[in-house]
């Protein structure tokens, strides 16, 4: 029964690296980013932080039609808007977006931070419009490299 | 409480995988008439300490490097390995449980070990420490993914309550008009079979279609009301207002259609795809629409998640 | 950097204004909200939507905009056409999503920067 119990303390580091190792394969071929880095590319001001930003994004989203945003099915993404109205956020978290940045210095409406609050999502504001900022996000990501 | 449940999973494991399934395949042998002189080449060009000896598929000894050098220090002349090779092999059979497998490498001290399938007495590969390991590892990749989906049973709760049927009815209703609203219905729908053990892909999709309902009824239908009845096989949606009703439905259901004023686009909304998307989320829908009455939606959505669940893609 | 130059490079389908493709684009917006367009946007500006209702015809000639491009492959509706041939306003297709399209529009060089 000894072998039994050294077995699992082993086998419990094995878990451990096997986890890891697929997350790293998946993120070094999709070229993706920290949260911290986009905040910084962004120049964004961080309206509310949910303890995401030490997260890692796969997948950048940029729409401001909520049934585009409907089909967006990457949890471990960032979504680009103009829209501030609540039903932003109820959007995302149909489809489990974590984290909005508005652009254009959009900010957002009493009631969108109050929601986004409950839900748990990350808000950021950035003064580049949709368009700047999805150029510069494009270049980060093809020239990451995260090992 | 998740972390013990799936450290057991990795001990049992240990007695699920089979040394079959671990095994190396394309292994190097040698056969009986290879001669001493050549095995040291053999065993130093891959890398390996010992390799068995095969003739017609059948495991008749084998040559570690020991052997080798036990020949080599006696100074015996070239022969054949069939002469000088162990005949006495510890090997595992292919139906063997790896955990037997580790306990024989602490017992015998060796590196690898030949692999036998039990009926036919046919040599099929060679298991090492390092298989077994990649074996157990490629298996929890595969179990966690199975975990998931047998860890979400819709039928769980149903099965735990005791009827001999079983149905849940939800009702919301949906104010007019009343936009900063919207979603409200969705979000609480989501949260409910959240709590009743729903898949994950299967709340989704009922979210995606709840939501696109609800906005329908606050932007179009004058508010209105949605119900929600889940039996043990089936959540079935029926979304019902006496709103001004849709004139010709056929272009209604149209991707792209809308007749959505300004604001109501300003808001992100009115791309006219709310329709095709609850097509697109929903096993079954059906709608039925009176000009000057009202409009009633149905949608149905399977309660268990199957192995082949598509993602709802609208 | 002409517009034909654009649609060259990233082999985007030419729905409608191929007359036009002369046009010079001065930088790139992207937006699906009309008021934001209207807001924002600059002479010379190719916009990139999701849109295909006939209003965004509209709003690009308002603004002088370079052209449409609609992604996803996505088509314009049959009015939307038919205004964006009147009023001479390319509009392009590109299978691509939004981020993808902007993302190469921006490495051929199509900035979003705005002058303060």
């Amino acid at each position: 029964m000894n072998d039994t119990i050294s077995l699992d303390r082993r086998l419990g580091i094995i878990y451990h690296s096997a986890v890891n190792r697929s997350i790293y394969e998946r993120s070094s071929m999709k070229g993706s980013l920290y949260l911290e880095e986009i905040v910084k590319i962004l120049e964004a001001q961080v309206l509310l932080d949910e303890g995401w930003l030490r997260g890692k994004i796969e997948t950048i989203y940029c729409s401001d039609l909520m049934s585009d945003i409907l089909s967006f099915s990457d949890s471990r993404s960032l979504l680009l808007t103009g829209l501030i109205n609540p039903q932003i956020i109820r959007t995302a978290e149909m489809v489990e977006i974590r984290v909005i940045c508005f652009v254009h210095n959009k900010l957002p409406h009493e009631d969108t931070i109050e929601l986004a609050k409950q839900d748990e999502i990350v808000l950021l504001s950035t003064k580049f419009s949709m368009y700047e900022a999805c150029g510069r996000l494009y270049i980060a990501q093809r020239a990451s490299n995260i090992t | 409480m998740r972390r013990l449940k799936e450290i057991h999973k990795i001990q049992e494991l240990v007695f699920e995988l089979k040394v079959g399934e671990a095994k190396a395949e394309k292994v190097v042998t040698l056969s009986p008439t290879t001669m001493m002189s050549e095995v040291r080449a053999v065993l130093k060009s891959n890398k390996i300490a010992a390799a068995p000896v095969i003739e017609h598929d059948s495991l008749i000894g084998i040559i570690s490097v020991n052997d080798y050098i036990n020949w080599l220090a006696k100074g015996d002349p070239d022969c054949p390995v069939y002469e000088k090779m162990s005949r006495e092999v510890v090997f595992l059979f292919e139906d063997e449980p790896v955990v037997d497998a580790i306990k024989s490498f602490d017992k015998y001290g060796f590196y690898e070990f030949p692999v036998i399938e039990r009926r036919s007495g046919r040599f099929t590969g060679i298991i090492t420490r390092r298989d077994i390991i990649l074996g157990l590892l490629k298996a929890i990749e595969i179990d966690y993914s199975k975990m998931e989906l047998s860890s979400y049973s819709g039928r769980h709760f149903f099965n735990e309550t005791a009827a001999d049927e079983i149905s849940l009815l939800f009702t919301y209703g949906v104010e007019g008009r009343k936009i900063q609203r919207g979603g409200e219905v969705a979000s609480s729908l989501k949260r409910n079979l959240s709590y009743l053990g729903i898949h994950p892909e299967i709340i989704r999709r009922v979210a995606i279609a709840t939501y696109e309902a609800e906005m329908n009824l606050i932007i179009y239908g004058e508010g209105g009301e949605i119900g929600v009845r889940m039996d043990m096989e089936r959540i079935n949606i029926t979304v019902k207002d006496t709103g001004p009703g849709i004139p010709d439905i056929q272009k209604a259901l149209k991707p792209g259609f809308s007749t959505a004023p300004d604001w109501v686009r300003e808001l992100g909304f009115g791309a006219g795809m709310g329709f095709p998307n609850m097509q697109s989320c929903a096993d079954s829908f059906e709608i039925h629409s009176t000009v000057g009455v009202g409009t009633t939606l149905h949608m149905g959505f399977p309660l268990e998640a199957s192995e082949n669940l598509m993602e709802c893609n609208p | 950097m002409r517009l034909k130059d654009i649609v060259e490079a990233l082999e985007l389908e030419v729905v409608t204004g191929a007359k036009w493709l002369g046009n010079e684009v001065n930088g790139g917006y992207a937006s699906d909200l009309m008021s934001d367009v209207l807001a924002n946007s600059q002479k010379g500006d190719l916009w990139v939507t999701l849109q295909i209702h006939p209003n965004i015809v509209a709003v690009a000639s308002m603004r002088e905009l370079a052209g449409i491009i609609l992604i996803n492959g996505r088509r314009p509706e049959k009015e939307t056409e038919e205004r964006a041939t009147q009023e001479k306003i390319p509009i392009l297709v590109s299978r691509l999503p939004a981020f993808e399209l902007i993302g190469r529009l921006y490495q051929l060089g199509v900035s979003g920067m705005r002058d303060a």
